[in-house]
């Protein structure tokens, strides 16, 4: 049985209210033992107004810490004790995520000769409140007070149903009780955004203007917001938007599911950083490659061999390594790159480097989150780590990435030049989730790839085309929006298909050969007509995507496309 | 603690999320839709679990980072209801801090081609910097809007959600919509063109699905229900078909199945604390029997539980008097009707508001009634429970409701383009008029319509009269003229209300009434057609016969009357008519009757119905298809006499039923 503890706060004057929300709880209990949970009522009323010694207080301050649930119900005056009641548990609330507080306000006629001066701490008080931030709500009778909880109460009282099934992903494990027993502080993405902000200044007028502008803006709660959006938005697109999940769950109450989510998007986050740069590098290498081959040292070559046989996704640390290859690569053949800021990375990637080291600690956590063994002081520890990493690329803040689509060519009679339409879709960290208003359309006097994710700095014509490595899985399907998936790794053992993780979520997404290759140009009826439908367009799609993974492979490490040999 | 799998009525949650079975193929769909469209549109026959699917299915596949879901229903005004929800979502917006002097020439199209944000828009980003997660906003039972709103209303939505769209901010629209309201989308999809291009059908449960339901929820670790081995095909396809019964269809309704499978599980383990476990063998299933109408069974029950709960506190409380107090709680196609309890105490005038406050909570209690805080109203749980509500109505409710439906949409079209009650309308709502309250301007529009009504009727007649100049003799002209420079005010008989004015003058002097009276007879009789006695009567004769009309006792000149039309509707498969009931009497004796009441047969829900109001000759009506053999009248005189009379209904009015 699950008890979910309520405190009820009020003044004098609403006793029957108290009495009735009482005989309410009582009823909600008798329907909702079936569901393994019991509503513990802590009223104090009874000697609360006579407290005075420090012992009493600490005992109340102490039954408030131990609720689920606050409720301070409030009519024509606020008593002394009842504020003070309120006061502590958002102290409480403050420290430790919990309890939830609701306050109501009674807004029933009262008799206007009954009006004394304590009315104006009613007055002061929501005053107060509004100062704080905090939401509150008013009934007329005690039937609307009743109903306006019973609302609350199903919508979450789901969360403590679910908390006492076993197979409940996001459950409170048993040792979560000795954590809780201290106040927690809320100080997820403290560090994070701090570093982040100074870090990109350099590199965005906005958060420039932003830092200059307020320079105590780690004390305004509004202008902390601010930040953490120039930062989001800063980053380049699929960064920025790790960096908002990581925001979100840092705003989130206290739990042992934020505290896994937070490691986890920590470790995530850092790679997808590592990840970007290492695609862009193998992608513009092969184009080097293709026009002017050069020979790579035996290490490096077998660096690139184990990305592209790789049969299971690489760790954080595996980037790290593939990282120093290619920028050495880089280094030693002195080959030109649009990203040529993280060309000074080598040494901080190096055996002893603060990014190797960071890495290597963000890589510890899988263990913790394995054992589901991690504390407080372990997602700070990460939060600090992947800030390192993300201010050593804060120059991905100068870049831009966009998904192409479709390009469309408008010529029409006596236009000496058509113009080609580009319809893109920018990569924003913030607004990842929204498309519509993402899709766009570019004038330009000139193809470009379409159906292709790439990168750049000022020039849109000087860019990295990041296909194969970084793909729109929405974009090559012919739909709307853009789904943005990494590339992880092929099934080298078995069909050779190829695994890609979609950012969102890091699901899988496999492409495959198709079985309908696109018809010779040789005949152009067949090849009209096969284009003509949607559907096998998609497949070209999809298989171009493949066959320039293999393609690449091959120019970059000499090895074929292998085949699974059958041993039996 | 081993957990009872079944939610009832109850829709599904993100933290139900694995117990939720069947929907798997409608997730994945609906979760790739939300990364290809800004709007995603789901639709599907009522009780499919189109909310289930969101809020447990969508939502249960999206980390709780990743998800930040605001639920709007229409309330009273779905403009209001999505304000008042961003608001208490955190979404105040604070004006203080400009961020636009941040925005540079790429970022201008993440803001919406620098056009200024709505104030729904910066509420949105409010709400989105509170925690950073991108907002969903859930229109759930968006049908309502249509149903239920107003052009002007759904015209302002249409400009909100473009500017929603235009704004660039995290924030994704889901509509919920059941799909016979699917043709409603019509001018919403020409302004907003993207919203049906992702949409996802729910299906109704074919046997395939239910099979995964009940195997899932069976199977899961931590369940107390399991099926006996070997049996598992068996007792699906059972249920299966129990629900079905001998319908051809290939589906069945998603609230049956959840309602069943409680039943079952009652049946074996009389735990009504639903802890004990349960097998599911093919005997149990087959020993339910069959089900019928599993839901009206379901509501049967709980509206004699909370009769016989509340019966000692209210006496006179009985089934009947509950369903009457849910009965405004669906509409008229069995739909739900969500209303606010004032609204509630309104329709519900002749009920202590206590006993109708007790029966709400009562149902609130059990989750049948549901409280919305946002909009302030109740609301039945689930619409399947809404078409038993329906079914239960009596013909005079359901008139009722037809007539506020007929105002309603009537003035909700703009003035300009608003036509009058006709004649036959206004025949038709007169007598539910003081049982429904009305909006000042439906109450004018009624006023209107009748003084439209009324000239038009004076044009008749002057054409009928001078019709009647170029054929009838001088003499009885000259009377005729007389009388109708008299009758300036002239009413015709009509069985409805004569506007006020007319009352007023009725009360202005009696002498000048019963002069105008004994003119508006004699025009009366002759427009009627039964003119023709008169004709060639001299005047001093016709004087007579007035003389006569006026002295006679009054018992000796009232008749009956009854007029029948046909309705379009049906009730329990039948034809229904309205029938109106009205006494003939010269209009200048009216004065002398007090009341009249109609006694009608067994089967009627109020058989005894009494009218006061001498203006509309003392009529009253309703719609149905039953007819009484007799009907007893009494007229009760102003002096205090009552006249009682046995009207032939059956055989009077056989031979005016309209034929097809």
């Amino acid at each position: 049985m699950k008890t979910i503890r309520i405190f009820i706060a009020s003044s004098s004057e609403l006793k029957g209210d108290r009495e009735e929300f009482r005989a309410f709880i009582s009823r909600e209990n008798d329907r909702l033992h079936t569901k393994g949970i019991y509503l513990k009522l802590e009223q104090w009323e009874f000697f609360k107004d006579s407290i005075s010694s420090t012992r009493l207080q600490d005992e109340y301050n102490e039954a408030i810490r131990q609720s689920d649930l606050v409720l301070c119900l409030f009519y024509t005056k606020v008593g002394k004790y009842t504020a003070e009641e309120f006061y502590t548990a958002y102290e409480i609330f403050k420290a430790q995520g919990r309890p939830r507080i609701w306050t109501y306000f009674k807004n029933a006629a009262i008799n206007v000769g009954a009006i004394t001066d304590e009315i104006n701490t009613l007055l002061e008080f929501k005053k107060k409140l509004g100062e704080l931030g905090h939401f509150h709500t008013e009934y007329t009778s005690i039937d609307n007070l009743i109903n306006k909880y019973r609302s609350q109460l199903d919508m979450i009282l789901p969360e403590y149903e679910s908390d006492s099934r076993p197979e409940q992903v996001e459950t409170v494990n048993e040792s979560s009780d000795e954590k809780e027993e201290g106040p927690v502080e809320n100080s997820f993405n403290e560090v994070l955004t701090k570093n982040l902000l100074e870090a990109i200044s350099t590199h965005n007028r906005k958060a420039g203007d932003f830092l200059s502008a307020n320079a105590d803006w780690a004390e305004n709660e509004d202008l902390v917001k601010t930040a953490k959006r120039i930062i989001i938005g800063g980053y380049v697109g699929v960064i920025g938007g790790q960096i908002r999940k990581l925001m979100s769950i840092g705003a989130e109450d206290y739990s042992d599911s934020k505290m896994m989510r937070y490691l986890e998007n920590c470790q995530i986050t850092a790679k997808r950083g590592l990840q970007l740069i290492c695609y862009a590098m193998l992608s513009r290498l092969w184009d080097h490659q293709l026009a002017d081959k050069i020979e790579f040292s035996s290490s490096q070559k077998d660096g690139l061999v184990k990305f592209f046989r790789n049969a299971a996704e690489e760790d954080i640390l595996a980037f790290v390594e593939l990282l120093g290859h290619l920028l050495e690569i880089y280094t030693d053949n002195k080959l030109d790159f649009l990203i040529s800021e993280s060309l000074n990375l080598l040494p901080r990637l190096q055996e002893g480097g603060d990014i190797r080291n960071a890495c290597l600690k963000l890589n510890e956590s899988s263990q913790l989150l394995k054992n589901a063994s991690y504390t407080l002081e372990d997602c700070l520890e990460a939060e600090k780590n992947l800030s390192v990493v993300l201010e050593s690329l804060s120059f991905l803040s100068e870049y831009r990435m966009i998904s192409i689509n479709e390009i469309d060519f408008n010529q029409q009679r006596n236009d000496h030049e058509g113009l080609y339409l580009h319809n893109y879709t920018l990569l924003v960290g913030e607004s990842l989730a929204n498309n519509e208003s993402q899709s766009s359309v570019r004038r330009e006097s000139s193809p470009v790839i379409s159906h292709a994710v790439i990168i750049f700095k000022d020039n849109y014509r000087n860019n990295i085309n990041l296909d194969p490595f970084i793909i729109d899985l929405n974009g090559l399907k012919l739909e709307g929006g853009s789904k943005i998936c990494f590339y992880s790794h092929a099934n080298t053992y078995d069909d050779l298909s190829l695994n890609y993780s979609f950012i969102e979520d890091n699901s899988k997404e496999i492409i495959k050969k198709s079985s309908n290759p696109r018809p010779s140009d040789s005949s152009l009826n067949v090849l009209n007509s096969w284009l003509s439908k949607k559907e096998n367009r998609i497949d070209m799609n999809l298989d171009k995507v493949y066959s320039l993974f293999f393609e690449a492979k091959k120019d970059l490490t000499g090895v074929e496309e292998e085949f699974a040999e059958d041993s039996f | 603690m081993k957990k009872y799998p079944f939610k009832f009525l109850d829709s599904y949650q993100r933290e139900d999320r694995n117990v939720f079975f069947g929907r798997d193929e409608e997730i994945k769909a609906l979760y790739e839709m939300v990364f290809q469209s800004a709007t995603v549109l789901v639709y599907g026959a009522s009780g499919t679990g189109k909310t289930s699917l969101i809020n447990c299915g969508l939502a249960g596949k999206i980390q709780r980072h990743d998800w930040l879901d605001l639920m709007i229903r229409r309330g009273s005004d779905i403009n209001k209801s999505l304000k008042s929800v961003l608001e208490k979502a955190g979404g105040k917006v604070d004006e203080a801090f400009d961020e636009t002097k941040y925005l540079d020439e790429w970022e201008i199209d993440t803001d919406g081609s620098g056009q200024e944000l709505t104030p729904i828009s910066k509420s949105i980003r409010a709400v989105y910097q509170r925690n950073f997660r991108p907002v969903y906003l859930i229109f759930d039972q968006f049908e309502e809007l249509f149903i239920l709103g107003s052009l002007s209303e759904q015209q302002i939505f249409i400009e909100t959600i473009q500017g929603i769209l235009q704004s660039g901010q995290p924030v994704k629209l889901i509509f919920s919509i059941r799909e016979e309201y699917l043709g409603y989308l019509f001018d919403f999809e020409r302004a907003i063109p993207q919203l049906l291009r992702k949409k996802l059908r729910v299906e109704p449960m074919n046997l395939e699905k239910v099979k995964q339901v009940i195997f899932g929820a069976t199977a899961f670790e931590g369940s107390n229900i399991s099926i006996k081995e070997g049996e598992e095909d068996a007792v699906a396809e059972g249920i299966f078909h129990k629900i079905k019964g001998d319908k051809k269809s290939l589906t069945i309704q998603l609230p049956f199945l959840q309602v069943f499978l409680d039943k079952l599980y009652l049946n074996i383990t009389g735990d009504k604390k639903r802890e004990k476990p349960a097998e599911f063998t093919s005997d149990k299933v087959n020993e339910m029997g069959e089900i019928g109408d599993i839901l009206s069974n379901f509501l049967e029950k709980q509206v004699a539980d909370i009769s016989r709960e509340l019966i000692s506190k209210y006496p006179i409380l009985n089934p009947g008097l509950i369903w009457k107090i849910l009965s405004p709680f669906a509409t008229l196609e069995g739909t739900k009707d969500p209303i606010t309890k004032e609204e509630l105490f309104e329709r519900l005038p002749d009920l202590d508001q206590k006993l109708v406050n007790d029966v709400v909570e009562a149902f609130s209690n059990n989750r049948l009634l549901r409280y919305n805080e946002n909009t302030d109203t109740y609301e039945i749980s689930h619409d399947s429970l809404a078409k038993p509500i329906a079914e239960r109505r009596s013909v005079e409710e359901t008139a009722l409701l037809e007539v506020k439906r007929l105002i309603k949409s009537q003035i909700g079209v703009s003035e300009e383009a608003r036509e009058f009650f006709s004649e036959k309308q206004l025949i038709y709502i007169e007598p539910y008029l003081t049982k429904i309250k009305l909006s000042e301007e439906e109450l004018k529009w009624i006023a209107n319509s009748r003084e439209s009504l009324k000239k038009e009727k004076q044009r008749e007649a002057k054409q009928k009269y001078e019709d009647l100049v170029k054929s009838k003799k001088s003499m009885f002209l000259k009377v005729a003229v007389g009388v109708f420079l008299v009758i300036a005010g002239l009413f015709i008989f009509i069985a409805f209300k004569a506007q006020k004015s007319a009352n007023d003058a009725l009360e202005a002097g009696k002498e000048v009434t019963i002069e105008k009276n004994y003119s508006d007879e004699l025009i009366r009789l002759l427009l009627e057609g039964k003119g023709d006695k008169y004709e060639n009567l001299s005047e001093d004769d016709l004087k007579g016969l007035l003389e006569m009309e006026r002295v006679a006792p009054i018992d000796s000149l009232v008749e009956i009357r009854a007029s029948v039309s046909p309705s379009n509707t049906l009730s329990e498969g039948k034809k229904n008519y309205n029938f109106t009931f009205w006494l003939e009497l010269p209009s200048f004796r009216k004065n002398e009757i007090k009341e009249v009441s109609y006694n009608f047969c067994k089967g009627f829900y109020d058989s005894i119905r009494t009218s006061r109001d001498q203006t509309s000759s003392f009529s009253i009506g309703y719609l149905g298809w039953g007819v009484c053999d007799t009907i007893g009248v009494d007229i009760v005189l102003e002096n205090g006499t009552t006249i009682r009379k046995k009207f032939p209904f059956k055989e009077y009015i056989s031979k005016r039923l309209p034929t097809e």
